[in-house]
């Protein structure tokens, strides 16, 4: 029974240094995000490189994504609306389910499958090569020049790309309206116009916002857990992605309570 | 040696073969990188420099390589030009005969070194004393 409850202690405080330590490299990183001298001409030109990398080059396959998610889920969507008789509940549950659930969403599940991945193993790549090292020796500010770039290059594409999605599925939405119900484009954005609460748009930004940060941190912190043995790397973005899927359920749960008080 | 560095209380350019030019960049990238962080120099300027600085060492071509595409000694060169341009008039190399394994004596290092006197005051060296042989009589090895 000792034995017992000296694993679970020793389990706790491990876990409960393990926290502090990510809380104050979050803090340590969300300060700097507000300081002057972050923005160097060095990390101006990753920040440009990186948003290139993220929102830019993904445009394509993230279009495709949202026209497909847009035809699937508006076409179930209108046909049980209408089955149901919830017509005047129409816009309620675009608004609703598309720009604060889906859209944001869908965005991370591809922003996290191919930026956080590509970021988590980078920074591993970096750290076996010694070449964090090698800014160190050369005073190149890690935060500055590595971190702060990823994670305002991930925040910006979630917010920019979450406002794609939900422009593109509601576009699609105006097509199967005036198919399924015979909607002009008028009443359309009558019917949204109506639904759409400011707060809920607050929510979607902000959560946005945090999805970005999370899931750009995350992978930094666990790519420099990496050794300098080659076989840390698989094991530093195996871990990376597991703590950013759950950092992305913690959020979305989170951003449920405002709903439902 | 890496620990002396650190505790000096400016920045000394180091050249070393334990640490790497960024693999994310290209050669004038790695070279452009310390002016811009530094002194805030503009990406296109810092660039030229860098171009600039290569063409001493005849290496314009290898601007836009990789650091696993360049030879040991052109790799040598970038990394001097790095710690040069980091302007603190002091580089110190760290066994530059690890890092140059075919070299059998010290005139490449002294031929670069020419090539760049204008950038710095002094260079040190860190070599093992069973090296000393392959230095002229003008350098003192340190074990």
């Amino acid at each position: 029974m000792e034995k017992t409850i000296e694993i679970i202690g020793r389990a706790a405080m491990l876990a409960g240094a393990s926290f502090g330590k990510e809380l104050a490299f979050s803090f340590k990183v969300f300060v700097n995000l507000f300081r002057r001298d972050t923005y160097n001409s060095a990390s101006r030109t990753v920040l440009v490189n990186q948003i290139y990398f993220t929102s830019v080059q993904i445009l394509p396959l993230f279009i495709v994504v949202a026209i497909t998610s847009g035809v699937l889920i508006n076409g179930i969507l209108f046909q049980m609306v209408k089955s149901l008789g919830l017509t005047d509940y129409l816009g309620k549950l675009l608004t609703g389910f598309v720009v604060t659930e889906l859209a944001p969403f869908v965005t991370v599940m591809l922003i996290a499958l191919r930026s956080s991945s590509a970021i988590n193993t980078e920074i591993a790549v970096m750290k076996v090569n010694g070449e964090l090292h090698a800014l160190d020796v050369f005073g190149i500010d890690r935060i500055a020049y590595l971190f702060i770039p990823r994670i305002i290059s991930v925040g910006v594409s979630m917010v920019l790309l979450t406002s794609l999605f939900a422009l593109v599925v509601l576009s699609v939405g105006l097509l199967v309206s005036g198919l399924v119900f015979g909607t002009d484009a008028d009443t359309y954005i009558e019917i949204l116009l109506s639904s759409a609460d400011l707060p809920d748009i607050i929510l979607v930004l902000f959560k946005s916002a945090a999805f970005g940060f999370f899931i750009s941190l995350i992978p930094i912190r666990s790519g420099l857990t990496a050794t300098r043995e080659l076989s840390s790397i698989p094991v530093a973005v195996l871990n990376g992605m597991i703590r950013v899927f759950l950092v992305i359920i913690t959020i979305e749960a989170l951003s449920l309570i405002p709903r439902l008080i | 040696m890496h620990d002396f560095l650190r505790k000096q209380e400016r920045l000394i350019g180091l050249v070393s073969g334990d640490v790497p030019l960024l693999s994310n960049l290209d050669t004038a990238g790695n070279i452009a990188l310390i002016p811009q962080h530094h002194q805030n120099m503009t990406a296109k300027k810092a660039r030229e420099l860098a171009v600039e600085l290569m063409q001493r060492f005849q290496m314009v071509g290898a601007a836009s390589r990789r650091a696993n595409s360049l030879s040991a000694q052109e790799l040598f060169c970038v990394k001097l030009l790095r710690a040069s341009v980091l302007g603190s008039n002091i580089v110190v190399i760290d066994r530059p005969f690890r890092m140059l394994p075919g070299l059998q004596d010290d005139r490449f290092l002294l031929h670069s070194f020419a090539q760049i006197e204008d950038m710095i005051a002094e260079v040190y060296i860190f070599d093992y004393k069973s090296q000393q042989g392959r230095y002229g009589d003008h350098q003192d090895a340190e074990g």
